[in-house]
This record gives structure tokens, sequence and C-alpha cells, in this order.
């Protein structure tokens, strides 16, 4: 510990003095600073609080990303580069010593970079709330609704292939064909899409209903909320109307909310105010669409139509995000550092930005996986064929695993929409999952590091 | 205290280096045998990509060799326990430009593990060793070259290092910085330590060196210790100090009757580096010191 000390040491300040990392720390301190009495909100207070959460979090996050990257990478090849490591590695520090003293120095960076921008964050929010004079209740509306953490609790997932099987059987047998070369499987397959699509959509003049069963009762004057998030329209709609009734399967009829407004985005609605619910231990919603005969509306499937609890405070909630994003951000500098203990600077951005991109394509990874998968239940493939498809399998779910830690922006997305973390998921990630990410990624990359010549052919 | 065994040792050492498809490229080393006897200073001699510092860095467990064997103070040299008992001084100083030289030396410093009052203490005096004890807060970015190379210098002694090797010294130093070196070079094994330093300037060591090695394209050409290597058998020289013109004309008439032709004669000249020498501490007693270097102290009181 005490040769990898004066390494990060070194490697802090020589981050503080490159151009590239200065120019992303002033683009930081606007972001966070600058940037929201730049926006003008829609000038109402949770307008504007809203802004402040998402955008400020957003962006420092987008941006702590891209440093991370470019810092890991530069970590090892700039001091390879510039063959300063010929001095380094004479001295007792094993390789293995730098490789934890440059990964360190770049997550301390991120680590206070991180804690920053949510101290600045948290800070706006409380300013921009100070600034109005509000009575008690809507004091306690806004810290419910706006700067929260809530317990989504979301309508029990359905398996719909028993439906979908059925549905695809009658439909072949009243003569209807499959287009092109689709198997059975896959018309299936189609079929669940589509009954789940469905599940979380309106049709005009029809009430559509979803209910949810709580695990605790609801407490004594507990606030709770409808949050919606909408997935679109048919025929283009730009703005939707229409009248959500809750209540218990005992008194379906408890509150009334009408909405209006474009059908995009998320919201949500506060109820239980006078204690109605109070007790119930399943609520039911129902929502009728107006308009023409034909209109739809979908929400996003399995979280689009959810019930939020109260779940503690908002700064803590920030403060668990930050954690698993700063550990998120860890892991790529992990890989940043492996990277560039092999490769020169822009290689090694290039293959660490490569795989971070990568993310981005993970919806197409599952959807090959899903439907190779499908073909495979077919039996007449040649077995040449099978063998090369179930290779295709395997190799994009090792990539899908590869992926999924990489999530980036999520925890920090999660926290503005108001949706607690709880602190066992915070440590149960950070434990199982980063950790030993981390582990193997410094393994692979530090041994590989360990291989290379220093000074030798480039 | 001291073991027989060698303190570099290498048999048949090779390196090729090869490029991205592992194909040869430049048989760099090709075979060499070394074996350092503790205290003594070892030239590598060789022109310009012979090889010296490729077996520089293989020595340092920098490249990998390709082939034969190499020990170094009786272990491996990637062993890290090795390396903090050696000092070594790159082909060219890579330092951080940013720090300035005490900021320099305590980085490396703590490498060595070495903390608070005993490391200020060892800066302080190589700093004052290599005349750099007045550069201050200058960042060592804006050293010119020979600042650099006592840079290097100093933190490759500042863990009093039992081998010291050093590529090609006095590469970039003034006259003066080169006699400095050769000094400290003596000094250092004066008080019992080994040296190994490659030089394409022979007269760099000549003057220091106990033992020589000349390479060339990778190879071995000539070894062994440099009186025994310079040393013509059938070719004298005689010296004479002040001498009338008259006892010189009765000299030379007693050796060409000995002899049978008569020998050239010509005057002593001094050489040119003890005339700069000379001009210089002159022009520093006249002048006073300029921003560069100073005139350098004594080697390092640590230095054991
Ligand atoms: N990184 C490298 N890649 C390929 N060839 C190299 C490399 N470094 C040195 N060489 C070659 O190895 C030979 C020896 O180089 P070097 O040991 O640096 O010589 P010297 O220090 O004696 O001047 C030269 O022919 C040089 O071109
Ligand atoms: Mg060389």
């Amino acid at each position: 510990m005490s040769r990898i000390l004066p390494i990060t040491l070194l490697t802090l300040r020589s981050i503080l003095r490159e151009k590239v990392a200065l120019c992303m720390l002033a683009l930081l301190a606007g972001v966070l600073f600058l940037l929201p009495s730049g926006l003008e909100g829609d000038g109402t207070l949770s307008g504007d609080v809203r802004m402040y959460i998402r955008y400020t979090l957003g962006f420092s996050a987008l941006l702590m990303a891209g440093m991370t990257l470019w810092v890991s990478c530069a970590s090892i090849a700039t001091d390879l580069t510039n063959r300063r490591l010929h001095m380094v590695l004479t001295k007792p520090v094993s390789r293995w010593q730098l490789w934890w003293g440059k990964w360190l120095a770049v997550t301390i960076l991120i680590s206070i970079l991180m804690t920053l921008s949510g101290m600045v964050t948290l800070w706006r929010v409380h300013q921009r709330v100070g600034e109005e004079s509000l009575s008690e209740h809507d004091a306690a509306v806004i810290q419910q609704t706006l700067i929260t953490a809530r317990t989504p609790v979301d309508v029990p997932e359905k398996d719909f292939r028993e439906e979908a099987v059925q549905e695809v059987k009658s439909r072949l047998e009243s003569g209807w064909l499959p287009p092109g070369q689709m198997t059975e499987e896959e018309v299936i397959l189609q079929a669940v899409l589509y009954l789940r699509t469905l599940e979380f959509s309106a049709r005009a003049g029809e009430e559509a209903s979803w209910t949810f069963a709580l695990a605790q009762p609801v407490g004594e004057g507990e606030l709770l909320q409808l949050g919606l998030a909408f997935d679109g329209t048919s025929m283009g709609m730009t703005s939707l109307q229409g009248t959500w009734v809750l209540g218990t399967p005992d008194a379906p009829d408890l509150a009334v909310i009408p909405i209006t407004g474009s059908p995009s985005g998320t919201e949500v609605f506060p109820f239980n105010e006078q204690g109605e619910f109070d007790g119930a231990t399943s609520i039911t919603a129902r929502f009728t669409l107006d308009g023409e005969e034909g209109r739809m509306v979908f929400f996003k499937p399995a979280t689009g139509v959810r019930l939020y609890r109260p779940g503690g405070r908002f700064a803590p909630n920030l403060f668990r995000a930050v954690i698993l994003y700063t550990g998120l951000l860890a892991l790529l500098a992990a890989l940043g550092v492996a990277t560039s203990g092999m490769f020169s600077l822009p290689v090694a951005c290039y293959v660490t930005a490569v795989f971070l991109f990568m993310q981005a394509f993970s919806g197409v990874v599952s959807e090959v996986i899903e439907l190779e998968s499908a073909a495979l239940t077919r039996e007449d493939i040649p077995a040449m064929e099978r063998v090369l498809r179930e290779t295709r399998v395997a190799a994009f779910k090792g990539i899908q695993l590869a992926l999924r830690p990489l999530r980036l922006g999520q925890p920090l997305e999660r926290v503005a929409s108001g949706e607690r973390i709880a602190p066992g998921e915070v440590a149960g990630t950070l434990g199982l999952r980063f950790l030993p990410l981390l582990s193997v990624t410094a393994l692979v990359g530090g041994g590989l590091f360990l291989r290379r010549e220093i000074g030798g052919a480039v | 205290m001291m073991s027989e065994e060698p303190i570099v040792y290498t048999q048949g050492l090779q390196k090729i280096f090869k490029d991205f498809w592992r194909r040869p490229r430049a048989r760099a080393v090709d075979g060499i045998d070394l074996s350092l006897k503790p205290g003594e200073v070892y030239g590598l001699l060789g022109p310009n990509g012979s090889g010296k510092s490729t077996t520089i860095k293989v020595l340092l467990g920098l490249l990998h060799p390709d082939g034969g064997e190499v020990r170094v103070l009786g272990r491996p040299p990637r062993d890290v326990q090795v390396k903090s008992r050696v000092g070594y001084l790159p082909e060219e100083s890579y330092l951080y430009p940013y720090l300035d030289a005490r900021e320099t030396l305590r980085f490396y410093a703590a490498l060595f593990g070495l903390k608070g009052e005993l490391r200020e203490q060892r800066i302080d005096q190589l700093l004052d060793m290599v005349g750099l004890a007045h550069t201050g807060r200058r960042r060592v970015g804006e050293f010119s070259k020979g600042m650099a190379r006592r840079i290097g210098l100093a933190q490759a002694l500042i863990n009093d290092p039992d081998l010291v090797i050093l590529d090609e010294p006095t590469s970039g130093l003034d006259p003066l910085g080169t006699r400095q070196v050769k000094d400290i070079v003596s000094a250092l094994a004066k008080r019992g330590k080994t040296i190994l330093l490659s030089s394409h300037l022979l007269a760099d060591v000549e003057d220091v060196c106990d033992r020589v090695t000349i390479l060339y394209g990778g190879k071995v050409r000539a070894s062994g210790p440099i009186r025994e290597l310079l040393q013509m058998a059938n070719n004298l020289q005689i010296k004479l100090g002040d001498l009338p013109d008259e006892k010189r004309e009765e000299l030379l008439t007693a050796l060409e009757g000995v002899l049978g032709t008569r020998p050239d004669i010509e005057p002593t000249r001094r050489d040119l580096e003890t005339l700069f020498l000379e001009v210089v501490a002159q022009a520093r007693r006249e002048t006073g010191e300029g921003s560069g270097t100073r005139e350098e102290g004594e080697l390092a009181g640590f230095l054991q």
C-alpha cells in the first residue's frame, strides 16, 4: 500500500495537468452551476425541481462516464509512451501495485466528483424550494412527489405464453397463414410480445384496469402515487384526455383523476390525501381514454402503470445512487486501466469506448438471442447449422452478460424519477456484481500488463 | 560481507525484437556473457545500436530475454526485491515535467519506502551533489538536458544502491558535468558499489572502468581488464619533465645510438578537457553563477 499511494497521488496530479481532463472538469462545473440557471424551466416549482434533478444528474453522469473513460485509458498508456515507466518500474514496485495505484487514482477522482455533483444537486433543489413560501400541505406534497424516494409497486407479471399458444392455434385453425418463413415458435413469440403490449395499453371508450397487491396495508395518511410512463399512441395523437378511477376491490370508486396532456415521458399523480385508502391491501386502477373509437395509448410494458409508496428521504437515496454509479464507473475505470496497460492511448480509448457503446445495442443482442433460440427449437435444421447457431447464441449470451453491469446512468435515472434504491441493493450490487467483475478485470488486465515489455517493440 | 557470487551474471543472453506477427526484426543482443565482481566499475562499450541499452533493460527486467541466463544480485531480474538494491539511470531522463527537482526525488524515494527526515536528508545531499540545490520550485520540464541528466543520476542513487546501472551517463552533459559524473562513479566504486555503465564515448570508459566489454551487432567483440586491452606490448612511451635543450639533444643522440634511427619527439600537450575545465573555473571565479547548474558538491554522505 505504501508503494501504491505515491503512484496514486502522482497520477491524480497528472490528471489535473491534463488538458482534456481539465476541459471535462470545466464542463462538469458548467453543468452543475450554470446549466440550471441557463435552462428556463416551466417556471413552476415542481418543473424546476424536476429539471434540476434530472438534468444535472443526467449530464454529470454522462460527463463522468466520458471522463472516466479518458482518464483511465490514459493512465498507464501515457506513462508508457513517455517512457516514465522505465524509471518507475525499476524501483521496487510491482506491476500489480502500479496497476492498482492507477485504478485507485481514477476511482478517487470520480468518487470526489460524483459526491460533489450529488451535493450540488441537493443544494440547488433545496435552494429552489426555499425560494417559495409554501403552505405546509404543498410543501409535503412536493416532498413526497418530487424530492422523494418511492418504492414502486407493479402489477404482477403475467406469463402470456399459454394465451399466445391458444391465440395462434385458433388463428391457424381459422385459415390464417403466418407471413414469410416464420416458424410456429416465432409466431408464438410475436404473439407473446403483442399480448404484453396490449396488457399495458388502453383503447378509447373501453375501460382498461390493473390491480396492485400491496405487501403491507396502506398506512395512516400515507401519500400514494399513480405513476405513468407513456410509450406512444396509435395514429400519432399529440394530446390525450382520459380518466383514472382508483379504488379498492370493495370500494372501486374512491378517487377520480382526470388527465390531459401529451402522451410522452412519465408522470405521477398523488392520491389518498384524505386517507380514503388507509388500511387497503389491494388497489385497483381503471382508465378510460376519451376520444374517437380506435384510438389507443400505450404505456411501457411491465412498468408503465405502477403505484408508488413513500420509501424514505431523497438525500440518502441520492447518496445511494451516487455510490452505485460510482461503483459502475470504477468498473469502467478498471476496464480503461486494463486496456491502457495493453495498448497505446488511442487504441485503449477505442477498445473501451466500443465496449461502452455496445451497451446501446444490448437490445439488439437480446433480440438475436431470442430469435436464434426460437429457431433452434425447429427440428429440421442440419447438424452443422445447429452447431453454428448454438455457438452464436452462446457468444451473444456472453456479450449480454459482459454488458449488463455497464448499463450506465441507470441508478441516477432511477433516483431522478424518485424511485427508491434499497441499501441492500447497493450492497448486493457492489459486493456480488461489481467486486467479482473488478477482480476479474484486474486479474486479466494486470496479468497481461505483467507480461508486457517496457521499452520493447510498440 | 561480499559473496563470491557475481553481482551481475549473464550467460548466452539473447534478445530478439519481433514485430506484431512475432517475426524477428532485430537481433539486438546475441549471446552476451557478463560477470560483474562486487565493487568493480564495468564498462559496456559499443557504437550506437550495438545492444548496450537492450542488455541493460534485460538486466532490469524491463525486457524479457529470448535466450540465455540472467541473474542480478543472485536473483532473476524481475524480482521486486532485487530492485530495492539497484539504481538505474536510463538513456534519457524521462521525468514528470510538472514536478520540481525535490518533488521528483521525493516521488522516487517514496517508491523505495523512504520517509520523513531520512528522505529529506538524502534529497538535500543528492541535490547538493549534482549541483541542483538552488533550482527551488523550477519544474524539471524547464530543465536543460544536462540538468535533467543530473536529476536522473540523483534518483538513481536515492536508495543507496549496491548496484548502479548507468546508461550513457554522460550524454548531454557538458565537460564539467562529464568530469563530475566520472568523479562520482569513482567515488562510488571506492565505497564498494558495483557499477555498470554503458557509453560510446571512449574517454569516459577509459578513465573510470576497471573492466570493459566491447559490443558490436549484439555480440561481444572484446572483453577484459581495461589495462590489458589497451597495452601494446611492443610499443613504449617515455615521459619526461622539463628538459634543457642540450640535455634533450644528448638524450636523442644516445637513443639513436641504441635504436639505429632517431626517434620522434614532440612536446606534451595538455588535453582539451583539462584546458576547458581550467578556463571555466577561471570564469567562475570572475563572474559568479549563471542560471544553470552550480559547482557541484561532495559525494552525498549517505552513500556508504
Ligand atoms: N523497441 C525496439 N524495437 C525494435 N528494435 C529495437 C528496439 N530497441 C532497440 N532496437 C534495436 O536493437 C538494436 C540495439 O539497440 P540498443 O540496445 O538501443 O543499442 P545501443 O544502446 O547500444 O545504442 C538496434 O539495432 C536497435 O535498432
Ligand atoms: Mg543506448
